[in-house]
């Protein structure tokens, strides 16, 4: 067991030597210059011997430098570390009382105090705040130092205010240069936003550029379509006599062939025209039932050819429609030229009705045909998408008909819905306010 | 000179058209069908042609070169000795603008290529027979 001693009641100490000191401490903002006087002041006047004044580094609390000393050796380049709470000394830094080791119990990396040791914290230590460093005094009895408690108790306030002026100083150093990083980041920022304007407007140009060249290049394979379709047509008329049976076959397939590419190149103008904001909106009055008529007869070659079942039911108190005509026709008609497609038996009814508790329309294509399922009806909303897209598929077209149609919807402030079941036919709807609302 | 063409009562048909295949194709199908036809491959050509044959009727492709449909149209119209014939736009582009464009211009009738040439003859008669029916001053 170490044998320790508490040191109590100090003896009196000299008045004015005290005040001296208390004066150095107060006009110095350097630690060492502090500990120096400290530990030449007990030299002088409590004539203590061999004294290390130690004190914790900035950056880590539990390894300590030396501050000052009297008659110890290599003092200056000393370091105790005190990490391991075992240590006799670690005790010291959280109590305020001082503490007497005797020879034998003196750790032997201290170079000191081979007869004994008096350790005093710096300050009034408790067990939160540790002490601001740490007084060794050689002392081969407990026998209590005069003034040595409270020298060091000064020196430990004194070194404390140091260390959390030090510690402002770097705070404002941190804060200072918090800001400038904030200032360059927000700088960077800036820098980044105004390459992002410019870029976003490259972008519109770039996207500008291609809307029209697609413009241009749908306009200029028009031009030989237009010439190769009419041809065909005029062969197939009999302008240049009549045909063999093998030569009409390969006609109607030219023509087929022509007739599918141009509505490629139809639909592929007209994304890109909705695209590039070339697909203006024109507000009119027009009425559904007419509407619905003129699509039938539009497809009415279709429809004959199909000898499906096609009528329309339309709600008798239908109001007069103040939106874009053209819009909405082009929608039905997609809607319906897919029913047609994809309805081999049954029948196709188109229906209108209007819901008066939202001013809105529905027009609706309902078909017996094949169906759609949940996991695809979706996708066939999206440009290109096809349930069935293998080169082998039984139906033409080029999956642009309802991404279309989508698109149109939307500048019109409408949407298409779809209700669908596997070979339980479908039903698609234009859903559309009865009044659009002016751009 | 215009008394032979008063004497023929088929009605004679001006296509302007600056490519080539496509003029030539309508051309040869109405007079397959039965009009007589001249050609311009421009819109220069087309009103020098107007004046010295004046046809029944003109089919004007509007993006022309050295002069263009629409200006073509606007001098025919402005020119009391071709302002009854009928003028036809026809355009390459189905582009918004491009019908109304050539409306103010003072077309008659707006068709889009692609047309099939059967259609185009189509909207010929039709034509010519509204004209017909209500002649112009
Ligand atoms: N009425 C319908 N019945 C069954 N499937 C349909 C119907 N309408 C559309 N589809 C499916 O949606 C796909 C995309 O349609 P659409 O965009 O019009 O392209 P396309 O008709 O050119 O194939 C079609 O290929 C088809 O698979
Ligand atoms: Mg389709």
């Amino acid at each position: 067991m170490p044998s320790t001693a508490v040191l109590s009641s100090p003896a009196t100490p000299a008045p004015e030597a005290r005040l001296a000191l208390a004066e150095l401490l107060l006009g110095s903002d350097e630690a060492r210059v502090c500990a120096r006087a400290t530990v030449d002041w007990l030299v002088r006047n409590a004539r203590v011997g061999q004294t290390l004044c130690l004190a914790p580094d900035d950056t880590d609390a539990n390894h300590f430098s030396a501050l000052a000393s009297h008659d110890v050796q290599g003092a200056e380049r000393y370091t105790l570390s005190l990490h391991d709470a075992a240590h006799p000394l670690a005790a010291v830094l959280h109590q305020p009382e001082p503490r007497w080791l005797p020879a034998g119990q003196v750790p032997p990396e201290l170079p000191l105090g081979r007869t004994g040791l008096l350790a005093v914290p710096l300050g009034q230590p408790d067990p939160e705040t540790p002490a601001a460093g740490l007084l060794l005094v050689a002392a081969p009895t407990p026998e209590p130092i005069p003034d040595v408690r409270w020298v060091a108790r000064h020196l430990g306030t004194h070194l404390a205010r140091l260390h959390k002026g030090r510690q402002l100083k770097r705070l404002e150093a941190a804060s200072t240069e918090l800001a400038a990083r904030v200032n360059a980041a927000t700088e960077e920022l800036a820098t980044q936003n105004e390459l992002l304007r410019r870029q976003a407007f490259q972008l519109e140009q770039a996207c500008a550029a291609k809307s029209q060249f697609l413009a241009n290049m749908s306009h200029e394979l028009r031009t030989p379509l237009n010439a190769m379709l009419g041809y065909t047509n005029m062969l197939l008329q009999g302008v240049s006599g009549e045909l063999s049976a093998p030569q009409r076959r390969s006609l109607v397939r030219i023509d087929s062939n022509g007739h599918h590419l141009l509505q490629i190149i139809n639909e592929i103008l007209d994304i890109t025209r909705i695209e590039a904001g070339r697909m203006p909106l024109h507000l009119s009055d027009f009425r559904i039932p007419e509407l619905i008529q003129e699509v039938l007869s539009e497809l009415d070659p279709i429809i004959v050819r199909s000898k499906l079942a096609v009528s329309t039911a339309l709600a008798a108190e239908l109001p007069v429609i103040h939106g874009d005509r053209q819009k909405v026709k082009q929608i039905v008609v997609n809607l319906l030229a897919n029913a047609l497609k994809f309805t081999h038996e049954g029948s196709i009814q188109v229906l209108a009705r209007y819901d008066a508790a939202d001013e809105s329309v529905d027009i609706s294509v309902e078909d017996t045909g094949i169906g759609i399922a949940p996991r695809h009806q979706e996708m066939i909303f999206e440009d290109f998408q096809q349930v069935d897209s293998s080169p082998t598929r039984p139906y033409g077209g080029t999956g642009l008909g309802l991404s279309i149609c989508r698109r149109l919807a939307t500048m019109i402030d409408g949407q298409v819905t779809l209700k669908s079941a596997l070979g339980q036919g479908s039903t698609f709807t234009l859903h559309l306010p009865r009044r659009a609302r002016p751009t | 000179m215009t008394q032979t063409l008063q004497q023929d009562n088929t009605p004679l048909v001006l296509i302007v058209d600056d490519y080539q295949d496509a003029r030539e194709m309508y051309a040869e199908y109405l007079e397959f069908s039965g009009f007589r036809v001249i050609e311009a491959r421009n819109g220069a050509e087309a009103l020098e042609k107007a004046r010295e044959q004046h046809p029944a009727i003109i089919l004007m492709d509007l993006s022309l070169p050295v002069m263009d449909g629409w200006e073509a149209t606007r001098r025919l119209k402005e020119d009391v000795s071709t302002r009854g014939i009928p003028v036809v736009a026809l355009s390459g582009h189905a582009m918004d603008g491009h019908s109304r464009e050539a409306q103010d211009a003072g077309c008659d009738a707006y068709v889009t290529k692609p047309c099939l040439p059967d259609a185009l003859v189509k909207e010929v008669q039709r034509v010519l027979t509204a004209v017909r029916r209500t002649p112009a001053e």
